[in-house]
């Protein structure tokens, strides 16, 4: 579903990402770990469109997102390290704003079952999003990609910041959507989460996939070691 | 929750939840009100004033004819009535639009005076306003869409992408499968939308509390103008917003870069203009004027003295007595043309200076859209010195044909009759064809025109290319 075929991206002589081949399937969890300036968020940029590769391709569903990076957002969904959206609406308005963006028209009731879903209380619906933790706001996206119906879901670190009972809660969310048959791509720096949540598990550094392992072989430590030892210089 | 229809109506409860756009729309509503009723006030004092100094000549008309009508001598010697009583008024009416803009109403006379005697001694005579609210300046119509409707106009755009970057927002709606130029086109269609209905709902409501005559033909005409004009001048700012916003920067740096071209654009440049308009083309000296002015009175005072002593030489019988009240006004009016031929040509300096002034202003005023659209409104207004200047003309040629009435009758001595006094030439302001008014706006509302669009197919343009992240 997602797919990065020897992709690379070059800042004039910085080379942010080399020949990157990762592939997350229907239902995968796929977690890139790595320190900042590792290639992460250049990889999903990559993915969304945002920015042109400098060769190699990056596929949404066998959409090449340089050709028609229209056709490969329509499967997508974002959700950014901090969703900030609209702080002066609520969250059921900024999931109605969002939804008309992308074409979905839902009606109260069913804006208010993605919320729901995404695990925002009822009686937080109607309140602005000015007033919503970091975590509630997350809440706000996940469902934003629940009313899309995405295929497809990048997440950039975003349970940075987040407090473990919010981060576990995050968790769970992904997994749920996952089991609906989402693929998932998420940038973290949380090995925790990563081995918690994640299905595959790769480690980046200077724009390189330096190893990748699948979550259910490596126990903590091992990750835990396995990521400090290509950190070293 | 209610339902709301597509994006125009998500964006329209948007601006109203953000709460920005209400107050701006308030804000220039309020202003633009304040601003015509003082407009208004203005105008009704200056009326009241002119008809106060219309009745008063009117007064004095009716008691001297009364007079002549008894015999009174003062009243019938033409001299005695036209170089020491009399004076006609010449006022400038109200023009349609003059609350929406007082322009140079309070530093040109809008009214004169005028006597049989020289031209000198009505042309300063004018009626300047008090020295304080000269300095302070005007708070009008004109003022509030140039100077404030860009600050309004800036509230609400200039963050109109950079904003949506910084919340996140353009990458999730990016990410949503929106088509950002469209998406962010949608946000500058609302916004300029509400701007549109907030510019001309407020000019009607000016309109409406400023007595400005909408209901006639040519009022409405001129107002149709004159609203266009402060909607192209808006749309001017509403695109340059949108061109700042498309060169990726951040939105404080976009707040500034705005404000300080509106510092340049409003501030700088009509004060640089009339600065440069004064330097180049500078006028004489005040104090060569009034000089002149003395050597002039000294010169015709000594020759009249010499008739006097010439008078009582060839009339010795009249010894001790008061000088033949004729000869004397005849004495008078020789006196007055001496002077006023010395003057002329200094005054006529002063005039000339003033036209290449004008000419320069008409020239440096398309180097700033501020500049251009106020010389559009207050020509529009009738208070950008032109009808002023057409007043002043209409005064000198009244003037003649004034003082020829008083000394056709003086030179052949002949008296003052009752019906001599409805006879009197009467002033009547020949007001410019609405169709001249807007042939002369043609070329700055053209180039406001041209600068407004050109600048925001520009912008749209690039929104194009606008950077996601």
């Amino acid at each position: 579903m997602l797919e990065a075929r020897q992709l690379s991206k070059n800042y004039g002589e910085v080379a942010a990402l080399k020949a990157l081949d990762l592939s997350v399937g229907p239902g995968e969890i796929y977690c890139l770990l790595g320190a900042n300036g590792a290639g992460k968020t250049t990889t999903i940029n990559l993915l969304l469109g945002f920015i042109p590769p400098s060769s190699g391709q990056a596929l949404v569903g066998e959409v090449d997102v340089a050709r028609d990076a229209a056709a490969a957002r329509r499967q997508l969904a974002y959700i950014p390290e901090t969703v900030m959206l609209y702080g002066a609406l609520s969250g059921l308005e900024n999931l109605e704003y969002f939804s008309e963006l992308s074409g979905q028209h839902h009606d109260d009731q069913a804006l208010r079952g993605f919320l729901t879903r995404a695990g925002l209380a009822p009686d937080a619906h109607t309140r602005p999003l000015k007033g919503y933790s970091k975590g509630m706001r997350q809440k706000v996206g996940v469902a934003i990609a629940l009313a899309k119906q995405a295929r497809a879901l990048l997440l950039d670190e975003p349970t940075s910041g987040l407090d473990p009972k919010a981060s576990n809660e995050f968790s769970h969310l992904i997994l749920d959507l996952a089991r609906n048959g989402a693929a998932i791509l998420m940038a973290t720096h949380d090995l925790f989460r990563a081995k918690e949540t994640g299905t595959r598990i790769g480690i980046m550094r200077e724009g390189v996939l330096l190893a990748e392992f699948a979550a259910a072989a490596v126990s903590h430590s091992e990750l835990e070691d396995a990521y400090l030892e290509h950190m070293e210089d | 929750m209610t339902a709301r229809h597509g994006m125009l109506g998500e964006e329209l409860h948007l601006l109203r939840r953000e709460g920005v756009a209400i107050w701006a729309v308030l804000a220039l509503i309020a202003l633009v009100v304040a601003a015509a009723l003082n407009g208004r006030a203005l105008m009704a004092a200056e009326a009241q004033s002119a008809a106060a100094a219309s009745a008063e000549a009117d007064e004095t008309r009716a008691a001297m004819a009364q007079q002549a009508g008894r015999g009174v001598a003062s009243a019938r010697e033409p001299g005695a009535a036209g170089y020491s009583v009399l004076a006609a008024p010449v006022i400038l009416p109200a023009a349609a639009l003059g609350p929406l803009a007082i322009g140079q109403t309070d530093l040109l006379p809008g009214r004169y005076l005028v006597t049989a005697r020289g031209v000198h001694n009505f042309l300063g005579n004018g009626g300047i306003d008090n020295p304080l609210r000269l300095a302070l300046g005007n708070f009008d119509v004109a003022f509030v869409i140039v100077w404030l409707l860009p600050l309004a106009v800036i509230a609400l755009t200039f963050n109109l992408v950079s904003g949506e970057r910084e919340r996140g927002v353009l990458a999730i709606a990016a990410a949503a499968g929106s088509d950002l130029s469209h998406f962010i086109a949608g946000k500058c269609r609302v916004r300029a939308l509400v701007l549109l209905v907030t510019i001309w709902a407020a000019l009607l409501l000016a309109a409406l509390v400023g007595g400005v005559p909408i209901a006639s033909g040519a009022g409405l005409a001129l107002w149709f103008v004159w609203a266009t004009t402060a909607t192209l001048y808006g749309a001017f700012w509403f695109a340059l917003a949108v061109w700042v916003n498309t060169r990726g920067l951040a939105s404080d740096l976009n707040a500034s870069v705005l404000t300080g071209t509106w510092l340049l654009f409003v501030v700088l440049a009509p004060a640089l203009t009339n600065l440069a308009a004064t330097t180049v083309f500078a006028a004489p000296s005040r104090v060569a004027l009034t000089t002149a002015l003395r050597e002039a009175t000294e010169a015709a005072d000594k020759r009249a003295a010499g008739e006097r002593d010439q008078y009582f030489f060839d009339h010795p019988d009249m010894r001790g007595q008061d000088m033949d009240m004729s000869a004397y006004y005849r004495s008078v009016a020789r006196s007055e043309r001496e002077i006023s031929d010395a003057m002329l040509p200094l005054l006529a300096a002063f005039d000339t200076q003033a036209g290449r002034q004008q000419q320069l202003v008409g020239r440096l005023q398309y180097l700033s859209p501020g500049t251009l659209s106020y010389q559009v409104l207050t020509s529009l207004a009738g208070s950008d010195g032109t009808r002023h200047r057409q007043l002043r003309a209409a005064a000198l040629d009244f003037h003649v044909g004034w003082r020829d009435f008083f000394d056709r009758r003086l030179l052949s001595a002949t008296p003052l009759e009752v019906g001599d006094y409805a006879r009197m030439p009467q002033f009547v302001f020949k007001e410019p064809a609405v169709a001249e008014v807007l042939r002369r706006n043609l070329a700055p509302l053209a180039a406001l025109l041209v600068i407004a669009s050109g600048l925001l197919a520009w912008a749209l343009r690039r929104l194009r290319r606008v950077s996601i992240i």
